[in-house]
Order: structure tokens, then sequence, then C-alpha cells
């Protein structure tokens, strides 16, 4: 039989006991929170320097005539993409006019300004070195899916954000009598889509 | 007999007695040794970190973080920021700025003073950044610096501890005659 004050010996222990590991598992306690917590989404986004002017114009132009502008465009969205060019011409002119284009860095840009204009080293599609498109305006890519894909669809660059490239667009009137008292507008444009 | 025999039962309980209380102190005394200190000094103060980035019509330099600080408190202490801008259009424009939305902000606590060589573009608290600051004219192919300042007021309530402020800046420009 067991004797009271051992039973109380070890009442107060067990007190003691629940109490320790109370007081012991308290002290060791930790919790961490997250407050405010919140979702958005990725952007893509590119925009360019012509601050709504326009690049390219020929007046009265005579055959060998040409206009040379430089454009820099901005990857300004949060989301990796890559980009395709393409555009919109209109007119009958547009089969007589060759345009070139460029891709490279400006180190001083200033639209539409090429004075510090620099073209990639890499010759892309065998026309010189940074040429991206060589041809007639009229056969310019119409579409996204018929785009050129910048730089070349074998490498295609891959935009993040803050990501500037220049570009140098030459255009020049053949020498084609046909092509006398023509006209001919155009829209460039580049277009981002996240990978 | 009998008396010799109370007599050591009596001895054996004060020795019980004597030995749960010295053993009762000694537990109490470890677990007080044993406690987790409370955390020393004040809680932590406000962490601030200002961003740009480039616009199609505006070099901006740095791009990313331009002024940055941490444990900011209504202690006098600014935190100082420059960043170039760089019109790189062909013409001339005015440039606003303000400050993105960001979840966790200090509107309201955190004062933001803008200057450039051209006069103040803005002073308020941050939450008054969200509008458009007074326009800032750049020539075209020219740059202009932009000096930042930011810090909390003497009298700032208490509500900043531990919070943070990322403010990622926007431009609006627009071509302007001249």
């Amino acid at each position: 039989m067991v004797r009271r004050p051992v039973l109380l010996a070890l009442a107060v222990a067990g007190v003691i006991a629940a109490v320790a590991v109370g007081l012991t598992s308290a002290a060791f306690v930790g919790t961490t929170s997250n407050a405010g917590d919140s979702f958005t989404t990725g952007t893509v986004s590119i925009t360019d320097n012509d601050a709504g002017g326009s690049m390219l114009a020929l007046s009265g132009a005579k055959p060998g005539n040409s206009d040379t502008s430089c454009i820099k465009v901005t990857y300004t969205g949060s989301v990796d993409s890559t980009v395709r060019l393409y555009g919109a011409a209109a007119g009958p002119l547009a089969p007589f006019l060759q345009l070139t284009v460029t891709r490279g860095m400006d180190s001083s840009p200033s639209f539409d300004g090429c004075a510090n204009f620099t073209a990639d080293a890499t010759n892309y599609i065998g026309s010189g070195a940074g040429v991206i498109y060589s041809g007639l305006l009229s056969a310019y890519p119409s579409t996204y899916g018929s785009g050129i894909v910048d730089p070349v669809s074998g490498s295609p660059q891959t935009w993040t954000t803050s990501e500037v490239h220049s570009y140098k667009f030459v255009v020049s009137l053949n020498n084609n009598p046909a092509a006398q008292g023509l006209s001919a507008t155009a829209t460039f444009t580049w277009e981002a889509r996240n990978l | 007999m009998i008396m010799g025999s109370q007599g050591r039962d009596r001895g054996t309980r004060i020795a019980g007695w004597v030995g749960l209380s010295v053993g009762l102190a000694v537990v109490m005394a470890a677990l007080y040794a044993w406690r987790v200190a409370s955390a020393p000094g004040p809680l932590l103060g406000a962490d601030v970190m200002f961003t740009a980035a480039p616009t199609g019509e505006l070099e901006v330099s740095p791009v990313g973080r331009f002024l940055s600080g941490t444990d900011l408190r209504p202690s006098g202490r600014v935190l100082i920021g420059m960043l170039a801008v760089r019109n790189q259009t062909g013409r001339r424009l005015a440039v606003q700025l303000r400050a993105l939305p960001n979840p966790d902000d200090l509107d309201g606590i955190l004062w933001v003073e803008i200057t450039s060589p051209q006069g103040v573009l803005f002073t308020g608290d941050l939450g008054t950044l969200r509008d458009w600051t007074s326009p800032l004219i750049v020539r075209r192919g020219q740059g202009e610096s932009l000096l930042f300042r930011a810090w909390m007021p003497p009298q700032t309530p208490s509500g900043y501890e531990g919070d943070d402020a990322a403010v990622s800046l926007e431009f609006l420009s627009k071509p302007v005659g001249g």
C-alpha cells in the first residue's frame, strides 16, 4: 500500500512536470505569419522612342533617292518574351521601294537619327552585319505569323525587362519608270509575346 | 518501540517535505534560467526602395534601384538617391512621374521630395505621389538629373514598424512645342 506522503510527492512532482513541460514548450514554440499576400500577373509591353513621329519619308523622289532612320525599341514588360517584326505597306509605290532593316545598338539615341548607331556584328541572313531584312517594301511581312523573328528564326532573342535594341531602316527608290507619280505608306510593328 | 517508530516516521516525513521543497526550488530555478529572453530594443524600422525602368521615350540611369534604405525611423535620417533621365526622342518632352501602387506601402508616413535643376517637382507623402508630379521639360537628346529625398517626419505615429515600401516609378512623356 502506498503511503500518503508518497502519493502527495508524486502528485506535486506531476504538477511540476506538467508546469515544466508547459513552460518549456511555451518557451520554444515559434510561429511565423506572412500577411499582405498579393497576386499580380506579369506584363508584356514593348515601346519605342518615336514619340508619335514617323520614321521614313520620300517626297518627289527620283530613282536612287533614299531615307534613313533609326528607332530604339525598349522592352518594358516583366515576362520574358520574343519579338517579331512585321508591318503594313499600302499603295502602288510599295513594289518599287527597297527596304533594308538592320539591328544594332545606339549609344545616344535621338529619334530618328542614326549618328550613334552600331550594327550587330552578326550576319544574320547573309546580307551583311546586323541586317535582318532586305527586300521590297511590298514583301515585308504583314502578320505576326509571317513576321521576322528577332533577330533570326534560328536563334530568337529572349527579351527581358528594360532590354533595348535599335533598328536602322533604309528605304530607297528603285530605278523603274513605272514608279513615276506613285505613292505608298507603311507602318512598322514590333510585337512581343511571352515565352 | 512504538514511540521510536513514530519518531522515525515523523523524521521521514519532514525529510520528504524538505526534499520536495528543495526539488521544487531547483526546478523553478532551472525554468527561470532556461527561459527565452524577450527581444532587446525597439521594433524594426521601415525598409524603403525606389526603382525606375526605361520607357520608349526616356532612358534612365541607373536602371532599377536608385534609392534604398533599411530600418528607417522618424529620426531625421534622410535617404537620398539620384536618377538621370534622358530624352531619346526627337522632340522636346514634358515628363511627369508618379509612384505605382504597391501592396505594402507607407502612404501618409513616408515623405518624398523630388527636385531637378528646374526646381521642385514634388513634395509630399508617398500617397500623394500616386498622382502625377509637376512636369519636367527635357529637350530632345538631352538629359536631366533628379534628386530624390525620402524621410519620416519626427512626429510620425507608429504604424511603420517592420513595413516596407518598394516604390516603382512610372513616367508620362508628352511632346511639347519648342
